[in-house]
């Protein structure tokens, strides 16, 4: 018999006392963190304080555009959010589009919208399945991903690539959508439909979730306002704000739709505002589809420079635009211009100083996850370490958004 | 702006626990799988697909702006016998297109071909001579590849058509 258990025999029981407070480090190999270290400070299973250690998938946006033409700038800026590239390009490009002052047509504009609802739908249920596999519901990951596929493939029957888009360009889009692509996305909207209602019934129904989710991660609605909550969060704090309404770009002003608003706050309000949105993109889809005018995809000021041989081949052949030479390297007149859209996760912000030449003076690129990781830290103060994935997952943080 | 019901009684919660179990049911007796079989099933991509680019060196009339629009430097100009002509670096390369679209006589083109595989960096890098042919790798596997091409259905979400 060893010395261990003798003692313990003897009733001389040595336990090893585990320290109440401690600190924890979450990531940053992704295991629930994503491309960033959560340095937890615990007390018991409260924690006290979070740090995000961000930057670990910095690229350096800002700075490279400083090197780099106009044009070579739009395969860039939709890297940091590759599965919203539609915004970040479109952002880019209302902001060059100011300092150019182009004049966009109206086909254009719809195309752009178009675009970039099939680009929410498929950057909501990507983090909606995300936050399934943050809480352990792995069905929801898979369907998320799996769903998400479907819009993905319109993307890339319209753009012509699945997650790098490159759609836009100055002055209006590469290409036009044709009635195979119409009857793709009604398809899509009928079977997004019916697999939401299952959605409802495995996910947001499921008492399980709401037991995880409800009261977890709660912002007031003063707390949203001031840690600078954008998107989703802050709709879901009930303040009532989006971009599409309140400065519309594209042709939002000329669309019907509704931004849901809940008023508590949580985890679980998040999920409903996402779903909803959703639904709502998905009528503003078919209502694009109904109401998009004839016409040309490309501003005048451009369509002119493209040889006639090209436009037959192209434009009347395939619906595709072609690049005049122009665009190698334009020189946009001295100037600064700012322009925001609502992106998947909420506002981003582009702000483009031009000096004359070839490549932007500055580029400042403001985007929804950065103004994020406040509201996170924040957030998690207070909550249990359990429910540290829950506030994540919930806010549907993307870090190299974030990173930039 | 809404709210969300807070207090539910526990026949709805035990309600809704059926209708998560029964869900998960439907889609255990008819599962609804869009996974591929790569590599014994290959996607037809569509038209306007951006893959890899194959150049035309004839048509080619060395104007340079496709190295001017390549916002990865991939494409480069080099003189062959007096003539300009533009070779790829695929390490480089992010298939935005730009060049395609940018090229004033059309001598480059989109092929529908993505899933190449190369052995070492060099590979990589493609002078016009091999630029201008169309990229073809021969087949890793001894059965014949089943091509499919994706199709949205308003039931499943995405089904693979043999493609004739």
């Amino acid at each position: 018999m060893t010395e261990e258990v003798e003692k313990i025999l003897k009733g001389g029981l040595e336990v090893e006392i585990v320290p109440v407070e401690g600190e924890l480090n979450v990531g940053p190999q992704h295991p629930g963190s994503g491309h960033m270290r959560i340095f937890v400070r615990l007390n018991g299973d409260i924690i006290e304080d979070v740090d995000l250690d961000v930057g670990y998938v910095h690229r350096s946006v800002e700075k490279l555009s400083e090197n780099r033409n106009y044009i070579h700038l739009i395969p860039l800026i939709e890297r940091p959010a590759i599965l919203d590239s539609i915004h970040m390009n479109m952002a880019y490009i209302m902001a060059v589009e100011k300092i150019l002052n182009v004049d966009v047509p109206p086909r254009a504009l719809y195309l752009r919208s178009f675009a970039a609802e099939v680009n929410r739908i498929a950057s909501h249920l990507y983090g909606m399945g995300i936050f399934g596999v943050f809480m352990g519901h792995s069905t929801a990951f898979m369907w998320g991903f799996g769903d998400r596929e479907v819009w993905v493939e319109i993307l890339q029957a319209l753009t012509g690539a699945r997650v790098t888009n490159s759609y836009i360009l100055p002055g209006g889009v590469r290409r036009d959508i044709t009635p195979v692509i119409m009857e793709m996305t009604e398809k899509a909207i009928k079977y997004t439909r019916r697999k939401l209602n299952d959605w409802k019934g495995i996910f947001v129904n499921n008492p399980n979730i709401k037991a995880r989710t409800q009261n977890v991660g709660v912002m007031t609605k003063e707390n949203a306002i001031r840690w600078g909550a954008v998107g989703p969060n802050l709709r879901a704090s009930g303040v009532a704000f989006d971009v599409r309404k309140a400065e519309p770009y594209a042709a939002y002003d000329k669309l019907d739709f509704e931004i849901p608003v809940y008023k508590e706050g949580d985890a679980y309000a998040r999920t409903l505002v996402r779903i909803e949105e959703i639904e709502q993109s998905m009528k503003m889809l078919e209502q694009i589809m109904r109401e998009i005018p004839q016409g040309n995809i490309l501003s005048d000021r451009f369509f002119k420079q493209i040889p006639p041989i090209r436009l037959k081949k192209w434009w009347e052949g395939q619906h595709r635009i072609v690049m005049p030479g122009y665009y190698a390297s334009f020189r946009p007149p001295k100037g600064e211009a700012f322009a925001r859209v609502e992106a998947g996760r909420g506002e981003l912000a582009f702000y483009v100083i031009s000096d004359g030449t070839a490549k932007p003076y500055r580029l400042r690129m403001i985007t929804p996850s950065y103004r994020l990781i406040k509201v996170f830290r924040e957030l998690a103060k207070g909550s249990r370490y359990a429910d540290l994935v829950t506030i994540y997952g919930s806010l549907d943080y993307f870090p190299p958004e974030a990173d930039r | 702006m809404k709210e969300y019901p807070k207090k539910e009684n526990p026949f709805k919660l035990l309600g809704q626990h059926l209708e998560a179990i029964g869900t998960g049911l439907k889609y255990l007796v008819k599962p609804t799988r869009i996974t591929l079989m790569y590599p014994e099933e290959s996607m037809v991509l569509p038209t306007g697909y951006r893959g890899m680019i194959r150049l035309y060196k004839d048509v080619c009339i060395g104007c340079t702006l496709c190295a001017m629009v390549c916002p990865a430097d991939a494409m480069k100009m080099v003189t062959e016998e007096g003539k300009k002509l533009p070779m790829i670096n695929y390490g480089r390369c992010v298939f935005c297109g730009f060049c395609v679209d940018i090229c004033p006589v059309d001598a480059l083109k989109e092929t529908g071909v993505h899933d190449a595989a190369f052995t070492n960096r060099r590979e990589l890098i493609f002078d016009p001579d091999k630029f201008s042919q169309d990229f073809d790798q021969p087949p890793t596997m001894d059965k014949p590849v089943r091509k499919v091409r994706a199709k949205i259905d308003e039931k499943k979400g995405i089904v693979y058509e043999p493609d004739d």
